[in-house]
């Protein structure tokens, strides 16, 4: 037994200073060249797939993005040990480079396989793409022998002011950009591509800690953050160039994000289980569909629509209070369970109430059809309108409303979250006794949470009738609720971002991968049971919900506990 | 929470715009299948049930269609163009078929669709392809309101121009049933049943009205919903009324356990649906009890008539994996239709977008012999024919009992 | 008052069905707390377990001795899915807060539904299942003729990974052979075996080899033999089934309603009592759920397994003082509530003569109403509930006037009743057996 070693646990990325080898810088150099020569040869044979990567000395995209890699890991090296030295000591460019090197090796592999399986074969792959594949592998050994060092506090980094705010404005400029060019990506491998392009450069910037100091100038310059990311948000239409395909997803998008950040109140602020949500989005849009002019509409009343707006939520947080009063007192796994049967209820009455089961409501199975388009102070959103020369289509009209509602969302859920109410509801989900025995009113408050939840909800739902120009029950069962969830727990509950990135590539990813569209509730159940037991927390998790999850995980403790206490410092 | 979220909202914004990047056009940027010959393309689209528990008379449509394009591009039936077809899955649910209609829509190739086969899919599909002029044809729909409105038994008019079909309607199929109950097969208490969409909910609407003109009795009307499978509710409260036959608005896959489930509880009665109904899948699900069960149809029996001969072989000898179907005909006739319209509307069009109106134009004027016999339209975008055929489940199979054309009295 | 009597046996039928199925959702409740959604599915896998066995099997019979084969046949699948289900998602999350078992749970549920309808009709992947449990077993086999300790905590992966290459390699020659050559003639068969036992204790060898510095055991060479062997020979029968039983069944595509098979005596003409129409599968059911209480009573009050179960419902600390291997009991109460959940898919199969993917999302539904009516953790009151919901559900499509009455609001009458349990009467009509974790 007495040679047998300990097994040592060397795996940690530890930042702790370690020695390289000195081979590995002149390897990365090596690496980064071959990159950006490889780029620019061609890489495939055929030039009709994957936006034609096949002329010598110009670039398609998917080869400019694979140069830009290089470029960021030419910067890191320089920083390393070179003219930029300086910021080698704020940044990490061993981490980075080791993400950028592993990532741009995928990416590569990845185009190889693509490249034969849209052409019919290995043969079709031009020496361009094998080199660059080399490349990309010396850059990720080099990195893996570099020397790990020792840090400056990221949270000490200070630039000029003018400077900090003009990186955060070029950042949703990059964003945008790459959005509009993400745009002309006809076919599936490209987008996979993309996404191998995107992950590779953000854990990159991660690794660097270069987002840390992003993270720290954002909560320095809030407002400039939060209006840059809006603008990016509303400019996004004027990219499209007049189509309106894509639009109409994003309006889905938009529509899904503001309903998740209401379910957000209600499950990550507030704590409540409400497997039912999607009931009060239906509410919403079955009163916007029977308050309208559709030949089908059930009620003769047919008010303006900022006031159709004000009672489909109305109802709708009636309809929460109602579901609320009774189910509250249940605890969580009852509460899920209930508002399930809530969430069934409602839509077995919307499939019923069509004369034959009760009153001619809402047309029974049918739905109500043909919605006309809204018309806001003679504005129709029906009609294209030209704005500096770009065409804006039906969509895109949606799409800025839409805007406006989940940005109401975001704020109404940011004050909530800053404020008495928002405390209250963090005390009854940590510990309702303790918060009832603090004086918290626990009923009223659980109450609250369901009926603001249920308001942005019924909201949303009242635009996407008109959005969509029909509702019918179909579109309000259980699985739906089911993707809300998910898309909250995927991305982060509690959080602003978290969410809205859960709900995004939720939406966004079934309408993209359409080849994988047979499969994809398979793999939605897969991803389910994956998260929840690797990361629970979410993509975009709070440090304090990590803790929850990874209770003994002593360094977590430590850092949130630090983190808490520089936060109090600095106020 | 403090620091990290808003931060984060940005960095989830990048991501977001990114992922909203990642969508790439479908079918905006890149018009489809332009390889720079002289030939355009142009796409039919076809919107029907290609999954789920109607993908039997679904896939019947797909291929007769894809069967009537192969043909016209072979005999090179518009010359400088090729013909495409594109189907699309509405899983007989409205929620995907609005969607597919959606997606034929914004798609610039599509010229005409032909579809679908549930009255209730059109209703959400109509309004989106009207607005964009598209033409489209339906071998199976047979709800009277999509042609002339909601208020057709009062006041008929039209409600979207675009919009035809190659069968008759309920407006004729129900008291088809009725006369043929009443007076062939000598019933005259019957109760109705129906899965309250808007197909199986109009043909008993009118069904009842015709049986009681003619004398008749429903003595029970009830309703199921179309996801249940156990029917012991439904029939232990018509059983006591004692029907003589048991009519079924709906289509078969609920229809086919419901007779099974009938006829095992003691209500041992003939069961008679419509068209939604005629298809073997029922007698599978309906087993053994299923002989003297009943059904109508639209049109006289496809392998009957001379016209369909020729149809019948060309589409075997396609080796389509899945039979006609019901429908086949119908479908072959719509697309046929739409085909004839494209001779005269695509001739000197520029391309697909500006041809619309005129295709629309021309189908309402096509005239020919087809599958099914005369295909024609009238000013509300009907089919002239008013041919319908009774079924009866003889040994396991459908029979057919008789044909006949329905005079209005 | 024919009328009455005729739904009060429409709702005994219903009853029961909820009642078989309630269990599985009261016992598990009662031991780990947690509501496990996915149940529902494992009813629905019964019951296209049962269809399984008779497509194998008796294709075209109806004779009745079939159905107690089809009953085996159904609780092997449920059991096996419920089974794989507590070790793979619910272990490691034991103890977790509240909403990760959940989530899963309904991950799970979308799965089970998505798999059987994409995959029921092709059936390639049980060869890729099998492939694993080759591996697996032969793991074991070798295991347990090496009698050497592997489940050291620092170096239990270095002491597997001898067995592990042995039966993992003799697998992948196996694949490889097979992917050029699939016939099934006898000479091939024994080649494959002997090449597949000798290749993969050469490389089990050569992997102890290299991890003889970190392992804290050896292996020795009859046990990593035997490990390969029996990999390989797994591999192969398997293989044989699948040609010989598996693919030459037309599966019909889990996308519709698949016609059940209607055994003999158990489906047919109802029975008149009076006035009264009682279907054979009815009897079928009831006297089934009969059946199975008087053994669940059995069961939990006379057997060790049964007296644990309740010891861990009451207080899993002290019935793990006590000696009582705890996990051990919660998956025989996984297994308990599969076995039941089985028979009741086909009852459902034998009563609406078609089954779909769908079919267990309500239901399940229902049943937990059941439970949560009876009493959460007390298994009398899933019984108890379950009938009663049943009746009611029965007697609310015929006795409540106007347009809110018959069968298309037959679904929400369980809902209502759920509310209004939770809201008057949360520990239901039995009272409640659930752990306090105060």
């Amino acid at each position: 037994m007495t040679d047998v070693e300990t097994p040592v646990d060397d795996v940690a990325e530890a930042p702790v200073a370690k020695p390289g080898k000195p081979i590995a810088w002149p390897l990365g150099l090596v690496g980064v060249a071959l990159v950006i020569v490889g780029s620019f040869l061609s890489w495939s044979y055929d030039g009709s797939i994957l936006n034609d990567l096949s002329i010598n000395f110009y670039p398609g995209g998917l080869q400019i993005l694979a140069i830009i890699v290089a470029v960021l890991s030419l910067v890191l090296l320089l920083a390393e040990r070179g003219p930029l030295t300086k910021l080698g000591t704020w940044l990490d460019a061993t981490l980075g480079l080791r993400a950028f090197g592993v990532g741009l090796t995928l990416y590569m592999a990845l185009v190889i396989v693509a490249i034969s399986v849209e052409s019919d074969g290995l043969i079709n792959v031009n020496p361009g793409a094998y080199v660059t594949l080399v490349g990309a592998a010396l850059i990720a050994v080099s990195a893996y022998l570099l020397p790990l060092h020792q840090l400056r506090d990221m949270s000490h980094a200070r630039l000029p002011d003018w400077l900090e705010i003009f990186l955060i404005s070029a950042m949703m400029a990059v964003v945008l950009f790459l959005a509009a060019y993400a745009l002309g990506l006809g076919d599936a491998w490209s987008f996979i591509l993309c996404l191998v392009f995107v992950a590779t450069g953000a854990t990159g910037l991660f690794r660097t800690g270069a987002m840390t100091f992003m993270s720290h100038a954002g909560q320095r310059h809030r407002k400039v953050l939060t209006l840059a990311a809006f603008a990016a948000a509303f400019l996004f239409p004027f990219t499209q160039n007049g189509s309106d395909a894509n639009m109409s997803i994003a309006g889905s998008v938009l529509v899904f994000s503001a309903t998740a950040m209401g379910l957000n109140i209600v499950v990550g602020l507030a704590g409540l289980l409400d497997l039912g949500y999607i009931a009060f989005l239906g509410s919403g849009a079955y009163v916007a569909a029977t308050l309208s002019t559709s030949a089908f509409a059930t009620i003769n009343w047919k008010p303006p629509f900022l006031l159709v707006m004000l009672i489909g939520a109305g109802v709708a947080a009636l309809l929460g209070l109602i579901i609320g009063s009774p189910t509250l007192r249940v605890s969580g796994d009852y509460l899920a369970i209930v508002t399930l049967g809530f969430g069934e209820i409602f839509r077995f009455s919307m499939f019923n109430l069509d004369g034959n089961n009760g009153p001619n409501l809402t047309n029974g199975p049918n739905g109500i059809p043909g919605i006309p388009d809204l018309e806001l102070f003679g504005f129709n959103f029906g009609d294209a309108h030209t704005v500096a020369g770009i065409e804006l289509g039906r969509f895109s009209n949606y799409y800025f409303l839409l805007l406006l509602l989940l940005g109401f969302v975001i704020l109404t859920f940011a004050r909530l979250n800053n404020s008495r109410i928002g405390r209250g509801w963090v005390a009854i989900r940590e510990d309702e006794k303790a918060a009832e025995a603090m004086g918290v009113n626990v009923f009223g408050l659980k109450l609250l949470a369901f009926a603001v939840g249920a308001f942005l909800a019924g909201l949303a739902g009242t635009i996407k009738a008109h959005q969509d120009g029909a509702v019918s029950p179909d579109q309000f069962i259980f699985l739906e609720s089911a993707f809300l969830l998910a898309a909250i727990v995927l991305g982060g509950m509690g959080t602003i971002a978290g969410v809205l990135l859960g709900a995004t590539i939720l939406k966004l990813l079934p309408e993209k991968l359409r080849f994988f569209s047979e499969y994809r509730l398979f793999l939605f159940g897969i991803l389910l049971v994956l998260m929840m037991r690797f990361r629970p927390e979410g993509l975009v998790a709070s440090k304090r919900r990590q803790l929850e999850f990874h209770e003994e995980d002593e360094a977590l403790a430590v850092e949130v506990e630090e983190e808490r206490l520089a936060v109090e410092e600095a106020k | 929470m403090h620091q990290r979220s808003v931060v984060r909202v940005g960095a989830s914004l990048i991501v977001a715009s990114l992922a909203l990047t990642a969508c790439g056009s479908r079918s905006g940027n890149d018009s489809g299948g332009n390889s720079g010959g002289s030939t355009k393309t142009a796409k039919i689209g076809v919107i029907a049930p290609l999954s789920g528990d109607l993908s039997a008379l679904g896939l019947g449509i797909q291929h007769s269609v894809e069967l009537a394009v192969k043909q016209a591009n072979d005999s090179n039936a518009i010359p400088g163009w090729k013909l495409e077809v594109d189907a699309k899955d509405d899983e007989a649910k409205t929620e995907p078929g609005k969607n597919a209609a959606t997606a034929l829509a914004s798609d610039k190739d599509v010229i005409g669709v032909v579809g679908t086969l549930n009255t209730s899919v059109s209703q959400q599909v109509q309004p989106v392809l009207a607005p964009k002029n598209i033409v489209q044809v339906s071998p199976a729909n047979t709800g009277p309101g999509l042609t002339q409105g909601a208020k057709w038994q009062t006041d008929p008019k039209r409600p979207y121009p675009t919009y035809f079909r190659t069968c008759t309607t309920d407006a004729v199929q129900g008291p088809f049933a009725a006369r043929y109950l009443y007076e062939t097969a000598k019933i005259t208490k019957v109760a109705t049943i129906h899965d309250k969409k808007a197909y199986g909910q109009g043909l008993v609407g009118t069904f009842t009205e015709e049986f009681k003109k003619l004398g008749g009795q429903v003595v029970s009307a009830q309703t199921i919903n179309p996801d249940d499978s156990n029917y012991q509710a439904v029939i232990s409260a018509v059983k006591p009324s004692n029907p003589q036959a048991v009519y079924y608005g709906g289509e078969y896959p609920n229809a086919g356990p419901l007779s099974q489930q009938m006829k095992a509880a003691g209500l041992n009665v003939p069961l008679m649906g419509g068209d939604g109904i005629f298809d073997p899948k029922y007698i599978t699900l309906a087993g053994k009890t299923s002989d003297g069960d009943l059904a109508t149809s639209v049109g006289a029996p496809v392998d009957s008539l001379e016209s369909a001969k020729k149809f019948v072989s060309d589409y075997n000898a396609q080796n389509y994996k899945e039979p006609y179907a019901a429908y086949g005909g119908y479908s072959y006739d719509a697309a046929n239709a739409i085909i004839n319209a494209l001779k005269t509307s695509l001739k000197d069009a520029k391309d697909v977008e500006s041809a619309r109106q005129a295709t629309v134009d021309a189908v309402g004027k096509v005239s020919f012999d087809g599958v099914t016999g005369k295909v024609a339209f009238d000013q509300y975008g009907d089919t002239t024919s008013k041919v319908l055929t009774v079924y009866k489940v003889a040994g396991g199979k459908w029979a057919t009992v008789e044909t006949k054309d329905f005079e209005s009295k | 008052m024919d009328q009455f009597l005729q739904q009060l046996v429409n709702g005994l039928t219903l009853g029961s069905l909820y009642a078989l199925i309630a269990v599985g959702y009261t016992v598990v409740y009662g031991i780990v707390q947690l509501i496990n959604f996915a149940h529902g599915e494992v009813f629905m896998i019964g019951a296209f377990g049962a269809l399984t066995t008779y497509l194998l099997f008796f294709n075209g019979k109806t004779s009745v001795w079939i159905l107690p084969v089809m009953i085996v046949g159904a609780m092997i699948a449920s059991v096996g899915t419920a089974v794989a289900m507590e070790r793979v998602a619910y272990r490691p999350l034991r103890n977790a807060p509240r909403l990760a078992p959940l989530i899963t749970a309904i991950g799970i549920s979308v799965f089970l539904q998505e798999f059987v309808r994409l995959f029921y009709d092709q059936p390639q992947w049980t060869v890729v299942v099998l492939t694993g449990l080759a591996i697996g077993v032969g793991y074991l086999i070798g295991g347990r003729v090496a009698k050497i300790d592997l489940s050291h905590p620092v170096s239990k992966w270095f002491d597997r990974a001898p067995l592990l290459g042995a039966a993992g390699s003799a697998v992948a020659v196996w694949v490889v052979v097979r992917l050029v050559n699939p016939d099934l003639n006898a000479l091939l068969i024994v080649g494959v075996v002997v090449l597949g036992a000798l290749v993969g204790t050469a490389i089990g060898w050569l992997a102890g080899a290299a991890v003889r510095r970190r392992a804290r055991s050896q292996t020795p060479v009859p046990a990593i033999a035997a490990a390969a062997a029996g990999a390989v020979v797994i591999a192969e029968v398997s293989w044989v089934l699948y040609e010989k039983l598996i693919s030459n069944v037309d599966w019909p595509s889990a996308k519709l309603r698949i016609p059940f098979p209607q055994i003999d005596v158990v489906t047919g003409t109802a029975l008149q009592v009076g006035g009264v129409t009682i279907q054979r599968s009815a009897i079928f059911t009831i006297g089934a759920l009969a059946v199975c209480s008087v053994l669940l009573w059995f069961f939990v009050n006379r057997t060790r397994m049964g007296r644990g179960m309740q010891a861990v419902s009451q207080d899993p600390d002290t019935a793990r003082l006590m000696g009582i291997n705890v996990d051990r009991i919660i998956v025989v109460a996984f297994a308990l509530g599969a076995v039941l959940a089985a028979i009741a898919g086909v009852s459902q199969g034998l009563q609406n003569t078609n089954i779909e993917f769908r079919m267990g999302f309500l239901a399940g539904l229902k049943a937990f109403t059941a439970a949560v009516l009876g009493g959460i953790g007390n298994i009398f009151g899933a019984v108890v509930g379950g009938l009663v919901l049943g009746v009611i559900e029965a007697m609310a499509t015929q006795y409540i006037p106007g347009q809110f009455g018959g069968s298309t609001w037959k679904d929400v009458w369980a809902f209502v009743i759920l509310i209004l349990v939770l809201v008057f009467r949360p520990q239901g009509l039995l009272g409640a057996r659930v752990v306090d974790r105060a």
